[in-house]
């Protein structure tokens, strides 16, 4: 390859890269990229949305072959175990006790 | 003399430039914000102060910037190649450059998300696609502008308004391109409840806002359980590339769920989802110094993350409307809005605006269903653009 054509090629290479407006959007294919894109996106979430209502049907279907489940038994909650909760239950025993002794006391 | 001359000039104030100090005031605002209006503190503070620091000037020659990578190095007085270890900001920022803080943040979010509420109304899952169509016209906007296929694809994902996701596209596909769509995502998910309100307002009617929503089904402990994992192999086999972002989030849910790794789920929802976004958001706001953020394409992405932060609203919200028109027992539009993956805010932003028209509507936790599904949906948005670009 000679340099002039080298030299070419960068050249067309710069355009390439200054492009902009309409014919940007055309060259990268961006039409088609967010068509596609989109579409796969609404598949994925489509496809989920219809598992997640047909869920309770085929776990109706196979609960007699599954084991028992303690449905009663919940995970504690978020708040349940943050550090400002267990502040304020500790705040709450001091003060029931707190209470409670001086209850003795002036008996 | 000469020392204190030499000392003198190696000072930040001597080699402080203008940008510098926009920089740095830029950071004090993010760090107000915070502080002050409670912006999304979490992630402006470390921002914020990590603006600080990556504006002050460092002395060359120094590895003090979180673009002073280590490698091997030639030396000409001794003529041989040894290793120079990077800066220590850059090490944390090895993080965010190769992607690896972002699923460990979806990792956390997943052992902290519940996703009863969109199980027992499946119909609001579509919500969050519709949402994502903000992404996607950012892209061609973006292109419109004059910048490549990668760029416009990792600009365009700060309609996502999911800041872990963002930055993660952001550093497989433009890495120069980062600091600026990290700054946006994460500026714009602190504004959701400024930009989204007017355009809720403006695309329903008051009927429309008043709808109340019916008390969701209570979800067996079987089926939160089973969802993670199908959950999961939908998504991935439809579009692998989210398996990293989508695997951690689904991981982290089943941690959640199952009940047998309580202390796992725990330590990803509370210790390690802190430190990450700690690490996050210090290195990412470090990584804003003058000279490459200040630049006339920043400007240009910030212009169009607010375009796609809308776009992505009014898309969902839009969407709602014209389920609304097949549907028996109607939803209420506004929350089409949560569509947008900012949780827990922008579900929070649909019950402000709803309650402001009838205070007894409880909408936020129905909002809540296409809150997690817009994660799912810009986590797969990510991975597609990721496969095909």
């Amino acid at each position: 390859m000679s340099f002039e054509s080298l030299i070419l090629l960068a050249q067309a290479a710069d355009t390439t890269e200054q492009l902009s407006g309409w014919a940007n959007v055309q060259q990268q294919n961006g039409v088609a990229i967010s068509l596609v894109g989109l579409s796969i996106v609404f598949s994925a979430l489509v496809l989920v949305s219809l598992f997640i209502a047909v869920l309770p049907k085929l776990l109706d279907l196979v609960s007699p072959y599954l084991p028992q489940v303690d449905e009663s038994f919940e995970a504690p909650s978020i708040a349940e175990s943050t550090v400002d909760d267990e502040k304020m239950v500790v705040a709450a025993i001091g003060y029931v006790l707190h209470t409670e002794m001086q209850k003795a006391m002036k008996k | 003399m000469e020392i204190l001359t030499s000392f003198l000039e190696t000072t930040g104030f001597a080699n402080l430039s203008l940008g510098n100090v926009m920089m740095i005031i830029i950071g004090i605002i993010f760090i107000s914000m915070a502080i002050i209006k409670h912006y999304e503190p979490l992630l402006l503070l470390p921002i914020g102060f990590g603006m600080i620091v990556g504006n002050i000037p460092v002395i060359e020659g120094m590895m003090l910037s979180v673009y002073d990578e280590g490698g091997m190095i030639f030396n000409p007085e001794t003529q041989k190649i040894g290793y120079v270890p990077g800066s220590v900001l850059s090490y944390i920022y090895y993080g965010v450059s190769q992607g690896i803080f972002p699923p460990l943040i979806f990792l956390g979010i997943g052992a902290m998300t519940d996703f009863s509420t969109m199980m027992s109304n499946p119909k609001l899952v579509l919500l969050g696609a519709a949402a994502q169509v903000g992404i996607f016209l950012t892209i061609l906007a973006a292109l419109f502008m004059g910048f490549d296929g990668q760029q416009s694809a990792a600009i365009g994902i700060i309609g996502g308004a999911d800041g872990p996701t963002a930055i993660f596209l952001a550093s497989k596909l433009a890495p120069k391109l980062l600091g600026a769509i990290a700054i946006a995502a994460y500026s714009y998910m602190a504004l959701v409840p400024v930009i989204q309100p007017p355009i809720m307002k403006l695309l329903t009617t008051r009927e429309e806002r008043l709808i109340r929503m019916p008390p969701p089904r209570r979800v067996s402990k079987r089926e939160k359980i089973v969802f993670p994992i199908v959950a999961f192999l939908i998504c991935t086999l439809i579009a692998p590339g989210s398996i990293v972002l989508i695997g951690m989030l689904f991981f982290g849910n089943l941690m959640k769920e199952s009940l047998v790794t309580d202390r796992l789920a725990a330590t990803a929802r509370t210790a390690m989802i802190d430190i990450v976004t700690i690490l996050l958001g210090f290195a990412v706001g470090a990584s804003t110094q003058a000279d490459t953020f200040l630049t006339r394409q920043s400007v240009m992405i910030f212009v169009m993350g607010a375009l796609s932060f809308g776009v992505a609203t009014a898309g969902g919200v839009l969407f709602a409307k014209a389920m609304n028109l097949f549907l028996r027992e109607k939803i209420n539009p506004l929350l089409g809005a949560a569509g947008v993956s900012a949780v827990p805010d922008s579900a929070r932003v649909v019950q402000m605006v709803g309650q402001e028209e009838d205070p007894h509507n409880f909408l936020l936790m129905h909002a809540m269903a296409p809150n997690v599904a817009g994660v799912i949906g810009s986590a797969v948005a990510a991975g597609v653009l990721w496969s095909i670009l």
